[in-house]
Formats: C-alpha cells, sequence, structure tokens
C-alpha cells in the first residue's frame, strides 16, 4: 500500500513522501480522522528545539494525538468504517519495575519516528482502542488525557497526606486536562488554578478558584501541586509551588522545558517534599482515558470547550495553516483529515 | 453500486519491455498495478473491481492478484480492447451482463499505471459524478502547452489558464456512458479510431465536471517514469 506521508522536513516546512506501508497479520491499516497538534508538536514545527535536535530528528512526520477510522483488519475482529485511538507507543520492550512509557526502548511517534499525518497508518491490533457513539471528535485528547491520567496515579501512589486541596499551575492544554481529570476521578478534591491569562483561566469554570500568577492571596497553601507550565516560566511556577505547598506535599512535574530549570533544593528537604515526573503514557493509559471519555459526562462536556478551531486539512498547505493557527488559539487546534 | 475499472490492456511498448506489459512491472515491493488496486481496495465506496488486461495476460492477471491480500473486495480480471475507450465499453459490458443496470450505477475508470491515486480523489470522483453525471481528473499544467497543425511550427498558444492535463480517474453515470455507446454505434462511429471517451461524452452533449488531481497521479509509461516512481518511494539522504 502507498501511503502519503507529510514531514517536517525544516522549521515551517512540510513536504510529502511517498512511502510504502506494510502489514502484517497483527498490523490494521487505518486512516487518521482527527488529529490535535500538542505543544510538543509546536516546538518542532516552529524550530524551538535545539539545531542539534532538530538536524537528528528531521524530516519527520509530526502529530501523536489521533483518531482513525478502520480500513482493513484481516482477522476481521476490527469492522471497516470502525473508530479507533491510536496509540503513540511502540511497546518494542518490556523491562520489569519500568512502565512501558519510560523505557527508551520504546519508540513514541512523532519524537524520532514518523507521527500521524499520513493519510494510511499502519498499526499492531494492540495500538487501536476502539471508540464509538457521539463526540467522536473529542477522543483525539484521549493521549493528553492520559498522560494526566498517568500523572495521577503516580500522585496517587506517592502522596503521603491526604489530598484536600490541589495546585495546578499552568493555564494551557496540559493544565486544563489535568484540573478536568482530577475534576472526574478526584470529585471531592478542592481545585486552584494559577496561570498567566485571565481570559484562559476563564475556560477553566469547573474548577474552585483560579488566579493568576501575581494574584495569589497571601496565606493560601495547598496539599499539592502540578506543574503544567513548562518552558522559562516553570522555574517561578516551581518557586511558587515550593512557597505554599504544605509539607511532604507531592509535587507532579508535566510542564516540558528545553532549559534546565533551577529549583531551591533546600525547600525540598526542608518541606520533606516528593517529587515525581511524567511523561508520555501507554496504551493501559489511554484505555483509562477513552473509558473516562466514554462514561463521564463531565469529562465529554468539558473537553468539547477545549476546542479552539478545527482546520480542515485537504491539502498539504492546511497543515502549515493549521500549526499556524494553533500558535493564535489560547487551547487546542485540531486537524480534520479529509485529504 | 460503484465499479472501479482498472485499465491495463497496454503492452508496455513505451517501456521498452514488450516482454511484459508495465502494470505488472515492480515498483518497491509489489507489481505497480497491485499498489493501485490496493487504493480501490480500501475504498469505502467501491465495491466491485474489473481489470482489464490484454487477453494474452489475462491468466497470469489472475495469478499475481490472487497471491495478494484484495481485502474481501471482488475482483474480475476480463480481456480489453484495443485502446482505453474500447476497455471502457468492455468493462460497461461485462457489468451489465454480469449484474445488471441500475440508475444510480456508477463506473470509475482508472489507469493501473497510477499506483498513486488519493482516496480524495476517488471519493470527489464518485460524488462528481452521482451529482452532474460525469467526473474527470485534471491538473493544471506546469508547461506551456502549444499548438501545430504540421508537427514543425507553432500555430498557436492557448491561454494557459484554459490548458489541463488529464489523469485518471474518469467517472460515469452507467448509464450515461451506455447511452453515449449506443449513440455512437446508431451513428455508425467506430471506436477504434477513438482513444479519448470523455471527448465522446462531450462531443454527445454531455456534461463532464472536473475534479482537481495530483502532480504525484503520475502514470508510469517510460523507463524514467519507472524510475521517478522508484525515487519518490526510497528514503531521501539525510
Amino acid at each position: 500500500m502507498i501511503s502519503r506521508v507529510y514531514r517536517l522536513v525544516d522549521t515551517k516546512r512540510i513536504e510529502m513522501v511517498l512511502r510504502e506501508v506494510e502489514f502484517e497479520d497483527d498490523v490494521v491499516l487505518t486512516a487518521p480522522d482527527y488529529l490535535s497538534i500538542c505543544a510538543a508538536d509546536q516546538r518542532y514545527y516552529f524550530g524551538k528545539r535545539s539545531r542539534e535536535i532538530l538536524k537528528i530528528k528531521l524530516p519527520m512526520a509530526l502529530i501523536h494525538e489521533a483518531t482513525a477510522t478502520v480500513l482493513y483488519d484481516n482477522s476481521g475482529r476490527l469492522k471497516q468504517g470502525s473508530k479507533a485511538v491510536l496509540v503513540p507507543l511502540i511497546e518494542k520492550a518490556r523491562t520489569s519495575g519500568i512502565k512501558s512509557n519510560y523505557d527508551p526502548a520504546n519508540p513514541y511517534v512523532s519524537s524520532g519516528i514518523d507521527g500521524f499525518i499520513r493519510d494510511y497508518v499502519a498499526v499492531q491490533r494492540n495500538r487501536l482502542i476502539p471508540i464509538e457513539g457521539e463526540y467522536l471528535p473529542i477522543y483525539v485528547f484521549s493521549e493528553l488525557l492520559s498522560v494526566a491520567i498517568n500523572a495521577l496515579e503516580a500522585f496517587d501512589s506517592t502522596r503521603c497526606t491526604d489530598a484536600g486541596t490541589v495546585g495546578i499551575w499552568g493555564d494551557g492544554n496540559m493544565g486544563y486536562i489535568t484540573s478536568l481529570a482530577l475534576k472526574c476521578l478526584y470529585p471531592d478534591v478542592e481545585i486552584i488554578v494559577v496561570g498567566k491569562t485571565l481570559r484562559k483561566l476563564q475556560r477553566f469554570s469547573f474548577v474552585d478558584r483560579t488566579y493568576t500568577f501575581d494574584e495569589v492571596p497571601n496565606g493560601i497553601s495547598i496539599d499539592h501541586a502540578f506543574e503544567c507550565v513548562g518552558g522559562s516560566s516553570s522555574e517561578t511556577a516551581i518557586k511558587q509551588i515550593f512557597d505554599i505547598t504544605m509539607p511532604q506535599g507531592c509535587i507532579s512535574l508535566l510542564g516540558v522545558s528545553e532549559e534546565a530549570v533551577p529549583i531551591n533544593t533546600r525547600t525540598v528537604l526542608e518541606k520533606g517534599f516528593r517529587i515525581i515526573g511524567n511523561n508520555r503514557s501507554n496504551a493501559d493509559d489511554m484505555k483509562k482515558a477513552v473509558s473516562l471519555i466514554r462514561d463521564s459526562d463531565i469529562c465529554k462536556k468539558y473537553l468539547t470547550t477545549l476546542i479552539s478551531e478545527i482546520v480542515e486539512v485537504k491539502e498539504e498547505k492546511d497543515i502549515s495553516h493549521a500549526f499556524e493557527q494553533s500558535s493564535l488559539n489560547d487551547f487546542k487546534t485540531i486537524m480534520k483529515m479529509e485529504i | 453500486m460503484v465499479y472501479a475499472g482498472i485499465l491495463a490492456a497496454g503492452m508496455g511498448v513505451r517501456m521498452n519491455r514488450q516482454d511484459m506489459p508495465k502494470p505488472f512491472l515492480q515498483l518497491g515491493k509489489k507489481p505497480i498495478i497491485i499498489h493501485t488496486l490496493e487504493q480501490f481496495f480500501i475504498s469505502r465506496q467501491v465495491e466491485k473491481i474489473i481489470v482489464v488486461v490484454h487477453e494474452f495476460w489475462k491468466r497470469y492477471a489472475e495469478d499475481m492478484i490472487s497471491k495478494h491480500d484484495t481485502m474481501g473486495k471482488d475482483v474480475v480480471v476480463i480481456a480489453g480492447g484495443d485502446n482505453k475507450t474500447a476497455s471502457i465499453k468492455m468493462i460497461s459490458e461485462h457489468i451489465v451482463m454480469t449484474w445488471g443496470i441500475h440508475d444510480e450505477d456508477i463506473l470509475l475508470a482508472h489507469d493501473a499505471v497510477r499506483p498513486f491515486i488519493t482516496q480524495r480523489m476517488i471519493d470527489e470522483n464518485i460524488d462528481t459524478a452521482d451529482r452532474v453525471g460525469a467526473a474527470n481528473t485534471v491538473m493544471t499544467t506546469n508547461d506551456t502547452i502549444i499548438v501545430t497543425l504540421n508537427g514543425r511550427t507553432l500555430a498557436e498558444i492557448p491561454p494557459k489558464s484554459t490548458m489541463f492535463a488529464q489523469q485518471t480517474p474518469i467517472t460515469f453515470k452507467l448509464n450515461l456512458l451506455n447511452t453515449v455507446f449506443h449513440n455512437i454505434s446508431r451513428q455508425g462511429g467506430a471506436l477504434e479510431t477513438e482513444t479519448e471517451i470523455a471527448r465522446l461524452f462531450v462531443q454527445q452533449g454531455y456534461e463532464m465536471q472536473l475534479v482537481t488531481g495530483e502532480y504525484s497521479n503520475m502514470k508510469i509509461i517510460n523507463p524514467y517514469d519507472l524510475e521517478v516512481a522508484e525515487a519518490l518511494l526510497q528514503e531521501r539522504m539525510k
């Protein structure tokens, strides 16, 4: 099968290449329907990764958040036309004691290998999670939600104090979806979101309180924190988290930064913080995310308001347009593939 | 019912490989025609596929196709005519004899040697033919087209905006196509000399709407084309 792969070859330059797709017995042929642009894709597209990294990783097709239509499954288990979420993690190795999304032997698409901007994607059957019913486009957020679920599970198994009040730093997509996952899975927890832009914070209508980072009231305290800021602002966010998190609190880091971020280790020691790093997710996390979307009306409804814009992709230049729009939109930009 | 007619009756004279028709030549890991067929196998709209080949190569084509996964689609191989128009007529006759004809029936005819066809082209052809009766896949030309009446001197340069290169698929409502063939035979016309079915169609006053193709939807007709197609499938050196 000949497939069209839309690769980023240089900053803001996408080119189509033709590739033969092999599909063996355990492989299902799919066509991506909805693709969601994430911050990591934007960093590649706009050339915000280091020159050395770009030299190693490009050319590469972007996007690791996708839903697709099944075109052909020779086992007959998945019907032609049925819908599924694509799992970006390729589990090549299982190392005892290491969760598969942290195993360096397991590649993640759009990070060194081609992502999902293609007309056909052939994937192993275990990398497809069937979906059905209404609200199908929002299942494109399954991967992002699964990263939050992965972080929440790590948090739950690490924390040693009650989760009465949880603070989330970051008013972007990761902050939004982590807040939403917390709201759905821990309905009794009080959620405080701290961000930079009031307009974006207003979108977090389901949380208890929101503050811009310069207006956090004196004397406020939280039990645990999730840092979803990333970039150069991480340092300020982490400093603020350290100041107002109660002793023995659990601090989850989810924001990606290109540069090393200095932290005050003295405070970590003095307050006995537990710091957890979180990155990516595996197929099990994604199944939990799909179940949460399917079973929770709250999750479904608030995921729809995470969509800033849906861009129809009918030709190559529409992909660039979608990326340009993503830099202007407050929240998620989705590509609807009609190419 | 939507039928795809795959035109593979040429003998590959321009390929300088007369021992093997060009659709059967290898491109990457599979014969060209298999790459082409796979795009129709996965089409959600195409239900039956008729492959038309030179009569000498019918068994070979059947053997070759049977060795590949047709993804549950019905594929029939028939012997074709002397040119594209005659082959399309034979496909049409085969459909009518085997499955009958219905108002909603649509036939897409596609060159076997255009393996880089996309689902968008297939879908737009079907939707357009369903709406207006016929569709023709075209692309703007990069080269300026000139007209010569004697092959030696330039007679005219038509405005570039009016010039398009014809690709395939070319798609018809089957009953309209049959009417066109019927009219030609009633008027004593000869299909043997008319290679362009689209010309016959519009000459009889039927509308044919244009569908945008792609430059990559190239026709592999000579050794240079095959090299280009092979190169397109290769990883570029970093």
